[in-house]
């Protein structure tokens, strides 16, 4: 498991209004019902936990929490 | 506005023949299917062939025919709109008065983003109630939303963006003229503040269309909500919404519940969007039937407002003596509430 995923699915549920039982790594953001709107929202909330960069114009709804999750994890390790 | 009075509307909408199914618009990837879905419509009016100016001359001509006023008898011409109508440097609005005939009306132009509509009905209400010798004033709104310079279905969040013209003749209600609907109030609230929002953080320059090759407001309103957040539009807009509903209903002497309020017309933005911004206000001011009109015609630049009263004016939606009050917001931002009714 990702030594940053405790700490995005806290941010996923209390930021973003996600359910905690719908917060898998797999889970799509178009199950999650994101609109673009929210993944800026995510975008800016993961910058501001993280300090990690996601590009919100490069997600799509089949994109999936395990893919923002290794982006964190890859800008982290090279930071 | 406060009307001493309620004056007479007679309104027309102009839509081109061709149109785009959201079906067609999924299957050639110009918009995803879940996005399709938060929008929620069906089709968007398509207006190759016909320029905006040609287009408000479509609905300005059935409007004048079927109420009967004459062109020269017009005292002022508000033309409204979003995007490019045709020329640099020129104006619009002349255009259409001199091909329309109406050499005595002052030709004006409206730039106020989506809400140009609405606010060239209050406008045109001011030169009435000001001036008594003032002959009925006409308000059109036209826009056509064509690459490359605007993707309709991509340009923007929250809305997809469909070809049509409007017109609205405005008179005193005294008899000289027939009215379809009367207008009996108009609430008007601003928040300057969210001007931002279209603007983001790009510097003004120097050249039109020099910020991005097509219009990009999804770049802006990425940039307002990494700067302020998506909440503090939304308590905004809801409190600005709410209030000018409020103010309508008050100076019409509506209750909220008033039996004679039969609907309350929403704009035609994408339906996610409205249920997040405009509907929970909206349902705290009154309980009036939600009326959705705009799903065959998206979004239609500075003319969802008086588009939507060219349905009301035209069908049999209201009976005589039924109001219906029919919101509207543009970019900048304004929100107009109009309360209408059937004489």
């Amino acid at each position: 498991m990702s030594a940053n995923q405790d700490r995005f699915f806290a941010l996923m549920v209390d930021k973003l209004g996600v359910a905690p039982e719908e917060l898998t790594t797999e889970a799509t953001f178009e199950s999650l019902e994101f609109d673009s709107l929210a993944l800026i929202e995510l975008s800016v909330a993961v910058q501001k936990e993280f300090g990690a960069q996601i590009d919100e114009t490069a997600l799509t709804p089949e994109d999936t929490v395990g893919d923002v999750l290794r982006t964190i994890d890859a800008q982290l390790v090279t930071s | 506005m406060e009307l001493t009075s309620p004056l007479g509307l007679v309104a027309g909408a102009w839509y081109p023949p061709e149109s785009q199914s959201v079906q067609d618009a999924v299957a050639r990837g110009d918009i995803d299917a879940a996005t399709a879905r938060d929008l929620g419509y069906v089709s968007l009016p398509v207006s190759s062939a016909v320029a905006p100016p040609d287009m408000a001359m479509e609905a300005a001509r059935e409007v004048l025919l079927r109420c009967g006023v004459r062109p020269e008898k017009l005292s002022l011409l508000l033309h409204a709109s979003v995007h490019h109508q045709g020329h640099d440097a020129w104006s619009a609005p002349h255009y259409v008065a001199e091909r329309l005939g109406a050499h005595a009306a002052v030709p004006i132009g409206l730039l106020q983003q989506c809400n140009g509509g609405a606010i060239g009905i209050e406008t045109a209400a001011a030169r009435l109630l000001a001036d008594p010798e003032a002959g009925p004033a006409l308000v059109t709104t036209a826009d056509r939303f064509l690459m490359p310079s605007w993707d309709r279905w991509r340009s923007d969040y929250g809305m997809a963006a469909g070809d049509a013209a409007t017109a609205v003749l405005v008179h005193r209600a005294d008899g000289t003229h027939p009215a379809e609907l009367l207008l009996h109030a108009i609430g008007t609230t601003v928040a300057t503040e969210l001007e931002v929002m279209h603007r983001g953080d790009d510097e003004l320059n120097a050249t039109p269309m020099g910020h991005s090759p097509v219009i990009d407001v999804r770049r802006t309103k990425r940039a307002f909500i990494k700067a302020y957040g998506v909440e503090w539009f939304t308590k905004t807009a809801h409190d600005r919404i709410r209030a000018a509903v409020d103010l309508c209903l008050r100076r019409a002497g509506l209750a909220p519940d008033d039996p004679r309020l039969r609907y309350a017309v929403i704009p035609r933005l994408g339906t996610k969007a409205m249920d997040e911004a405009y509907l929970p206000p909206l349902r705290e001011s009154t309980s009036a039937e939600l009326l959705d009109l705009g799903r065959a015609t998206g979004h239609v630049g500075a003319g969802d407002l008086n588009a939507s009263l060219a349905d009301l004016a035209q069908g049999d939606r209201l009976a005589p003596g039924q109001y219906a009050v029919v919101l509207n917001g543009g970019g900048g931002f304004t929100f107009t509430a109009m309360a209408v009714s059937r004489p």
